[in-house]
């Protein structure tokens, strides 16, 4: 045993230990902290009137825009999901009128500007004066396509269509053998869609879902352009009446990081539902 | 039917797994099917894997889970694809016994297999198969010990 002694930590003593130096890191470290700190310095000195920025932040008119930017991102991602998931289940069809039709469906509100789609729907009472089902029931275009509507239609239809691709994904990501498990214990397909397929498939399709929702947020800021209040909107109204217009826009600004923060948070608990079952 | 790779539901729980079916399918009440796939656990020696994921189990646990998955719809007939083939050898003992407790309980089975000392024991009827056409087939002791086809031969005397 005592043979060797080469692996003995007493036979080194003389050797000083030292850390392995990093010279490099300790330059770029400073050059980035003096950048920030520049920044920092002149945003501190801008001619912005920071102490107003809480009053506008919690003003009556940013919190209505704070609701309508919320509830118009949440209903558009929620209609989208659902065209989405139709989409794409038309896309996998063994029927080619289905795939064709998905495809196509795609490729028109995928290809698209949403500032755009948004202005073709709120304008679409310039071509279709009223609107009517089956002749059954009948409204005038103006009254049915207020500046939500046609914003909700705007944002939800695009993202259906990138929706369509992101569930399309996950389906495919399932083995083909839970099908056939599925169908050896005697379920339907709508039930092995629900019970087996889907779950399985949340876990792929929920990352850029939750990735889209936060571009879906911030794309609400477009139905400002037909005047729909939202949270720029809401900061326009504002700046109107005092001319404080970086003031009104930084306390929006701070709306969005609290909104999209919240849906990160959101999107981290959904991400561990869904993980269960997968080995880490 | 139990397959080569199991094909357990990776997001449920061997219990949940076994209860999929007679709730979703026969639309048993909850409660009932959970007590009946904890029996069908047990019967398949893992009572105390009953919540246990999938991922958690070794393979010779997940076939024994499918194996209860498929006993919970009842069947007349069970069908096996090839059940022992994805596992380590050592865990290949524990699904055979299994197989061969429900031989011993009438079950009807299918077995596709190379276990020949398993179909050995447990079958009624061999049907050697070369690329999906037959080639032999009547009771083991004829088609595995006297085997009158060159073929099943050449076999035999490769897998024994």
């Amino acid at each position: 045993m005592a043979s060797e002694d080469r692996g003995s930590p007493d036979a080194h003593d003389d050797l000083v230990v030292v850390p392995l130096r990093h010279r490099g890191r300790w330059v770029g470290g400073a050059v980035i902290l003096a950048v920030v700190g520049a920044l920092g310095w002149s945003l501190a000195g801008a001619k912005i009137d920071y102490a107003a920025v809480p009053g506008f932040f919690t003003h009556d008119v940013m919190l209505r825009g704070l609701v309508n930017t919320v509830v118009l991102a949440l209903a558009a991602q929620a209609g989208a999901i659902v065209l989405g998931v139709v989409i794409a289940l038309l896309r996998r069809s063994a029927n080619p009128v289905a795939r064709w039709f998905a495809a196509g469906y795609v490729w028109l509100f995928r290809g698209l500007p949403v500032l755009l789609q948004i202005l073709l729907w709120f304008n679409l009472a310039l071509v279709f004066e009223n609107i009517s089902v089956f002749g059954l029931v009948e409204e005038k275009t103006n009254v049915l396509v207020t500046a939500f509507v046609a914003a909700l239609l705007g944002l939800g239809l695009n993202e259906s269509a990138y929706m369509a691709e992101i569930v399309r994904a996950g389906l495919n990501s399932v083995d083909h053998g839970q099908v056939e498990a599925a169908k050896a214990i005697g379920m339907t397909p709508a039930t092995t869609l629900r019970r087996v397929v889907l779950p399985q498939a949340m876990r792929v399709i929920i990352p850029p879902t939750g990735n889209n929702f936060i571009n879906m947020l911030k794309g609400t800021s477009m139905a400002s352009v037909i005047g729909f209040l939202e949270l720029v909107h809401a900061a326009n109204n504002i700046a109107s009446r005092n001319l404080q217009i970086m003031e009104t826009l930084l306390a929006a600004a701070a709306w969005y990081m609290v909104v999209v923060s919240v849906a990160s948070v959101g999107q981290h608990f959904l991400e561990r539902h869904y993980g269960k079952g997968v080995a880490r | 039917m139990v397959f080569q790779r199991f094909n357990l539901f990776p997001h449920r729980t061997a219990l949940e797994n076994v209860a999929e079916g007679p709730v979703h399918v026969l639309r048993t009440p909850r409660r009932v099917a959970s007590e009946q796939a904890r029996a069908l656990l047990d019967r398949v020696g893992l009572a105390d894997k009953a919540d246990a994921y999938p991922h958690q189990l070794s393979g010779g646990q997940q076939q024994r889970v499918a194996i209860a998955r498929a006993l919970a719809m009842r069947p007349k007939l069970m069908l096996f694809d090839e059940p022992t083939s994805a596992l380590d050898p050592e865990l290949v003992g524990e699904v055979l016994d299994v197989m061969v407790d429900l031989a011993r309980d009438g079950m009807t089975m299918i077995v596709v297999t190379h276990e020949i000392g398993f179909a050995r024991q447990v079958a009624d009827s061999v049907v050697f198969l070369v690329d999906g056409a037959v080639v032999e087939a009547g009771p083991p002791a004829q088609v595995l010990d006297n085997p009158r086809q060159q073929r099943t031969q050449q076999f035999l005397a490769k897998v024994l």
